[in-house]
């Protein structure tokens, strides 16, 4: 009992110290931030005034506008990630399949993962026009080698210990598919998608900024371009905030420990 | 706390430790003959106009215009240019990633306070703070150079990390009973077991380094590829594109190959069950 | 006399502040070329006290002496352990591991792969030198580590239960021929040990200790002359003391009187 306690001590001193940190980390950010504003003559156009910010950060959470950009990005965001899983998770149980198959597949998902994407997105704006769907095949296209060549790893890998099993108690073709292999391969299969979401999070809002007619990577984009700073550091302030409860929405979905539901 | 760990701790690339053996090269001429197929296979879209031929291009025509490219003395200062911000741009990330890396990871005030927030730091979109960096250091390639060590930086420092958790107490006790002096112990026991980590991390700094480097390129006009792809693309030159697209795609792919094989080699001491094992079976 | 225990005693603090003693009351001495082996039940600390003579450990009172001087700090030249899981370093060759304290204590290359390689011979694996730790079965790997403490010269080998992550066959081959190499150079050997035919078998002198808090519960002599062949374990004198062993670690009560 007292074990725990003290332990609980020593841990919450721990905590303390690492906030103080945190917090003096901040405090310097904000200094720096302050001093380059007053004494340091930087021009608001390179630092706006941190109440300006706050100001336009609050404007933005009543704008109509801005849950407009949200919406478009949040729907591409969905749209890619649901086409990516579910086509990386077809080829890839199809791949892992037979020894060929797979051997085969399997170098060019790497390759699909070590090209650049990003050079491809002014053939695709060509292609696809600066709409939604230019976003969606960029992103979809991006997420697909990671989760795909996750899963061909997963279904490969399954402990031949579990086929053993299936087999030794005269499992069919499709129990063995869906009961042993799938199963088996629920925890690498879920850390791709996790790639794949956090990959599809970053492409589409690049995609947005590079050339789109909306969506918060537009707006962060238009309010640069026109020099409203503080505009676009609030923007910042959303698109982080929305990072945040995305990157929560997937630890909670997506536990890092799965072995148990696997 | 964010989506990306696994992916920072497995190079894709790295795993294919099976030896090459003549009985197992049978899927090499199917990789070979389905890469030729998809070849083939554009080739007779763009010719049987199914799609645009001008906006698709095909192999034929893209093979045709390397010389061009190569002869356009725009095309070999782009190529200059970006090769030499990403080249900068990845000696930063990582020297700065792998220091940082190593006092985050060996400092346990530190690494409270802060591998939280570099672990979110990860899972944000990056180019979100380029306008940023234009506003703090101008429009020049230098900026670029700047945003893409940026870009690598905080993978670099994460995975070294990652790979200081690698450093096994049972070893750190051998090295103590044997009478190693701090010196020795950094040397002889914390660098060799961490090095997985430094690898995985120079490689996601190389990877998303460059990728920091094209997205600033194509974002804001400072010359280099991103500038030269958007003219061609503007100029509707789809061939000169895809030399160039395609050129980096296979450059990227043969350092990427290279880099897993160097890894390979350097950490063939790796008991076959952590290195292999996901090998398959 | 190579090694002395004087009033020893460990206690550890748990996170709640309490200290739970480990050891206590440890007094032995344990003479040059002797071959001592520690047995107990699980948890008794056997452990900690080959930590303690080692200087991995500082104990809570009391000292350890080795040739006369007070052991503060781990020394591999006065006593050099073996691990029982072996740990040797995954990222360096079988000769380089041999010679690892010499690198350590900043001697030279040459020098070091010298006497690596008469080491490795000792043990029998010279032809392995160049040959990384994962190829090698766990039994040639303990051959290795063995070399890397006798590498050493030291005054005391410490070992902690050095073959008790081997399978049977492993174990008595190795057995023998730790034997033979372990007579042959004449140095004191602590071994600890949770096998009872090895505790006889090797020993000069059995230590029995008590569960927790570990205490010296009985002395038991060993006559037969070393090294001893196979046959020993045939004899009375073997069974005898293996019976009585068998008596103190699975009969509580047995323990209970000992140790008063």
């Amino acid at each position: 009992m007292s074990a725990t306690s003290t332990q609980a001590v020593r841990g919450t001193a721990r905590r303390i110290k690492a906030n103080v940190l945190r917090l003096a980390a901040l405090i310097a950010l904000f200094a720096v931030w302050g001093y380059a504003q007053g004494p340091g003559g930087a021009s608001t156009l390179i630092v706006p005034k941190i109440g300006d910010v706050f100001d336009e950060f609050l404007q933005f959470l009543e704008n109509r506008a801005v849950y407009d950009a949200l919406w478009v990005t949040l729907t591409e965001l969905v749209i890619s990630l649901v086409i990516a899983a579910l086509s990386a998770f077809v080829v890839a149980f199809w791949a892992a399949r037979t020894d060929l198959r797979a051997k085969v597949i399997e170098p060019l998902l790497v390759w699909g993962y070590l090209v650049p994407h990003i050079l491809f997105y002014p053939l695709i704006i060509l292609w696809l026009g600066v709409g939604m769907s230019s976003k969606i095949a960029y992103a979809t296209s991006s997420a697909f080698f990671p989760i795909a060549f996750n899963c061909l790893r997963a279904f490969r890998g399954v402990d031949p210990k579990y086929v053993s099993v299936g087999r030794a108690y005269g499992a069919s073709k499709r129990q063995m598919d869906w009961q042993i292999k799938f199963r088996a391969a629920v925890p690498m299969a879920a850390a791709g998608l996790r790639i794949g979401c956090a990959l599809t999070l970053v492409t589409v809002l690049v995609a947005e900024m590079l050339s789109a007619t909306n969506g918060l990577g537009y707006l962060l984009k238009f309010y640069s371009q026109s020099f409203n700073t503080a505009r676009s550091y609030a923007i910042i302030l959303v698109i982080l905030l929305v990072v945040g409860i995305f990157h929560l929405l997937i630890s909670k979905l997506l536990p890092k420990n799965m072995e148990g539901q696997a | 706390m964010t989506a990306l760990q696994e992916v920072i701790q497995v190079p894709p690339t790295g795993k294919k430790v099976r030896r090459r053996r003549p009985s197992q090269s049978a899927h090499r001429w199917v990789l070979l003959a389905v890469v030729i197929a998809l070849l083939v296979a554009w080739e007779a879209v763009s010719r049987l106009e199914w799609v645009n031929p001008m906006f698709v291009s095909r192999p034929t025509d893209i093979f045709a215009a390397i010389p061009d490219v190569l002869g356009d003395e725009k095309a070999v200062d782009a190529l200059t240019t970006t090769g030499t911000s990403i080249w900068w741009a990845i000696v930063y990330a990582v020297i700065i990633g792998i220091v940082g890396g190593y006092l985050l990871g060996s400092v346990q005030v530190l690494r409270d306070a802060f591998y939280g927030p570099v672990n979110f730091i990860i899972g944000i979109p990056k180019s979100i703070f380029i306008p940023i960096f234009l506003l703090a250091f101008g429009i020049n390639t230098q900026t670029a150079i700047y945003y893409g060590a940026f870009s690598g930086i905080f993978y670099v420092m994460i995975n070294v990390v990652g790979g200081l958790d690698l450093v096994e107490d049972r070893h750190m006790m051998v090295a103590r009973a044997y009478g190693a002096s701090w010196w020795y112990r950094v040397r002889d026991i914390v660098l060799p077991a961490s090095t997985p980590g430094v690898f995985a991390g120079i490689w996601y700094g190389i990877k998303n380094g460059l990728q920091g480097v094209l997205i600033f390129e194509l974002f804001i006009s400072v010359g280099g590829l991103g500038s030269l792809i958007k003219t061609y693309t503007n100029r509707l030159e789809i061939d000169r594109v895809f030399v160039v697209v395609l050129g980096i795609a296979v450059i990227s792919i043969v350092l990427g190959e290279i880099w897993s094989a160097i890894e390979r080699r350097l950490s063939r001491w790796r008991p076959s069950s952590t290195a292999n094992a996901d090998t398959g079976v | 006399m190579a090694l002395q225990a004087k009033n020893l005693e460990v206690t550890y603090r748990t996170a709640g502040g309490r200290s739970v003693p480990a050891l206590t009351d440890i007094n032995l001495e344990i003479a040059d070329r002797e071959f001592v082996t520690i047995i107990g039940p699980s948890g008794c600390g056997k452990s900690t006290l080959l930590k303690c003579f080692g200087g991995l450990l500082s104990p809570s009172r009391g000292e350890v002496t080795v040739n006369g001087q007070p052991v503060t700090e781990p020394d591999p030249n006065r006593a050099a352990f073996v691990f029982q899981d072996y740990t040797l370093l995954p990222w360096k060759n079988v000769l380089d591991n041999a010679a690892v304290g010499l690198h350590f204590a900043g001697r030279s290359k040459a020098e070091g792969r010298a006497k690596g390689q008469e080491m490795l011979e000792l043990v029998g694996l010279d032809e392995f030198a160049k040959q990384f730790p994962r190829e090698l079965s766990g039994g040639m790997q303990q051959r290795v580590a063995v070399a890397r403490a006798m590498a050493m010269d030291p005054d005391i080998l410490l070992m902690d239960e050095p073959f008790g992550a081997l399978d049977e066959q492993t174990r008595q081959k190795l057995g023998s021929e730790m034997g033979r190499i372990l007579t042959e150079t004449e140095r004191s050997v602590v071994m600890v040990t949770h096998s009872l035919d090895e505790a006889v078998f090797w020993a000069d002198r059995i230590i029995v200790l008590s569960a927790r808090p570990g205490r010296i519960a009985k002395e038991i002599e060993v006559k037969a002359p070393r090294p001893r062949s196979l046959s020993f374990i045939g004899t009375d004198e073997f069974a005898l003391i293996r019976a009585e062993l068998f008596r103190l670690l699975e009969v509580p009560s047995a323990m209970a009187e000992a140790s008063q």
